[in-house]
């Protein structure tokens, strides 16, 4: 069954057709969840917070994008929700991108790290750098799509993605 | 086509733009003179090129468990349905669907107040429950008994319980005490909630409803206090103050606009706010 069907479906409060639709999109939301939040765990509770919300929003959806698109802008917008709500400490480091000259707290520091995967790079990217660099390099975003969502310019997202891949350069010690 | 000689420092500065392949044609062809002439930069360009590559491919993670009954749970949370008879209907499924949003402002008001109904008397029944020991008396004793000395509990708290029942007022101390939601438990809740509502002109059926239910939450953590860990319980009222405050405005606003709708939801928002902050924190463990 095509996800119009099953989307159409699951609006009309199908939770079966919402259960499939929820398998056939899981890993990608989750994804982009753990990769965005630099964390398996707080992945997992971003990724359910997804699809809470995009039950409750179908019946919002016009269907003028394909549901897969709107589904991962819905679930870019609910990280960075989280993000406004996760206390005094991602208030501090945690600045929508402007943090980027430094690594993640209790990460180590960059020049010395041990080699490591990329994805594990990723993870332990500062939250700003993080975020840009899965939006454009790992999710292809634009950088002016990137720069609407995030209220900054499109220059300045190219600026941090750049920065991001030097620190990324580093920690992978190419 | 016109060149010029590029410093490492201006190839860096342009990279960005030369990985994305938006560079002018002559910048391009700058870049790229430079490239082959400095083992430096072409090493920075292969390395940054390699990592764009392998972050497009890297492949989609999986979760460690499945986070579908997690998530069907939260999805079939029971809510009452909004319709206009919601307060004779029976519990039903969570369906964001299947109601029309077109409510006139009192209609969801009064939808709400049946939500706050059911939902603060199902945190009561539950709370005084979960608390009552094995053997002991009701919990209509239990609620009414404030300071129990025998548990080591202490007295009421006037920040949590703004407008705290009196002990004696909550009902009986015989063991045979009628259980929460009896009409004497009802009764004093509602002169008690109609009371916090004096100074109001003409409070509303909604009004009434809440404050009712606030009244009863109020007992709960008043009795429930001591068990709660004491910057947990600073916390909550401090977050019941803020909302309070809230909920003065908007009635204070309410009486200057009394059509503004927008005014009406937040008021409702507040109350709302209120009673399920009570109720999460009736639910709390002890010394949570």
């Amino acid at each position: 069954m095509s996800d119009s069907a099953d989307v159409a479906l699951a609006a009309g409060g199908d939770r079966q057709a919402f259960e499939r639709l929820y398998r056939t999109h899981a890993n990608r939301v989750y994804s982009l969840c753990a990769r965005m939040s630099g964390s398996r765990t707080k992945g997992e509770e971003l990724t359910q917070d997804v699809f809470v919300r995009t039950w409750e929003k179908l019946p919002q959806f016009r269907g003028e994008s394909a549901f897969s698109t709107w589904l991962h802008r819905l679930a870019v917008n609910v990280v960075l929700n989280a993000r406004k709500t996760d206390g005094k400490h991602a208030a501090r480091t945690d600045d929508g991108g402007a943090d980027i000259e430094g690594w993640s707290e209790g990460t180590g520091a960059p020049l010395h790290a041990e080699r490591m995967d990329l994805t594990e790079a990723i993870d332990k990217l500062p939250p700003g750098a993080r975020r840009i660099f899965v939006l454009h390099d790992v999710e292809g975003y634009k950088h002016d799509e990137i720069a609407e969502i995030f209220g900054i310019t499109a220059g300045g997202s190219k600026a941090q993605l750049h920065r991001a891949r030097l620190l990324l350069r580093e920690a992978l010690q190419r | 086509m016109n060149t010029f000689n590029m410093t490492c420092e201006a190839v860096e500065a342009t990279l960005p733009d030369y990985l994305d392949e938006t560079l002018e044609a002559w910048v391009r062809t700058s870049v790229e003179e430079h490239l082959g002439e400095c083992v430096r930069c072409t090493g920075l360009v292969r390395d940054l090129r390699n990592i764009q590559r392998e972050a497009t491919a890297l492949p989609d993670l999986v979760p460690a468990r499945d986070l579908w009954p997690d998530i069907a749970g939260r999805i079939g949370s029971p809510v009452v349905s909004f319709a206009p008879v919601a307060a004779s209907q029976p519990v039903v499924a969570y369906n964001p669907h299947a109601y029309d949003q077109r409510f006139a402002p009192m209609r969801m008001g009064l939808a709400a107040a049946a939500l706050v109904v059911l939902t603060a008397s199902t945190t009561y029944l539950l709370t005084v429950r979960s608390l009552r020991p094995a053997g002991a008396s009701n919990v209509a004793s239990a609620v009414s008994s404030p300071k129990p000395a025998s548990a080591g509990r202490s007295s009421v708290d006037a920040g949590i319980s703004e407008t705290p029942p009196e002990p004696e007022a909550m009902g009986s101390n015989s063991s045979d005490a009628e259980p929460p939601g009896t009409p004497q438990l009802s009764a004093q809740s509602d002169q008690i909630a109609t009371a916090s509502l004096a100074n109001q002109a003409s409070p509303s059926p909604a009004d009434l409803v809440y404050e009712r239910e606030v009244v009863k939450l109020q007992a709960i953590m008043s009795w429930r206090k001591a068990q709660l860990n004491p910057s947990t319980a600073a916390i909550i009222e401090d977050n019941l103050r803020i909302i309070d405050a809230a909920i003065a405005e908007s009635r204070e606003a309410l009486r200057s606009d009394p059509a503004t709708s927008m005014l009406s939801d937040q008021l409702t928002h507040a109350l709302d706010k209120k009673v399920e902050l009570l109720r999460r924190a009736a639910m709390l463990a002890p010394s949570t």
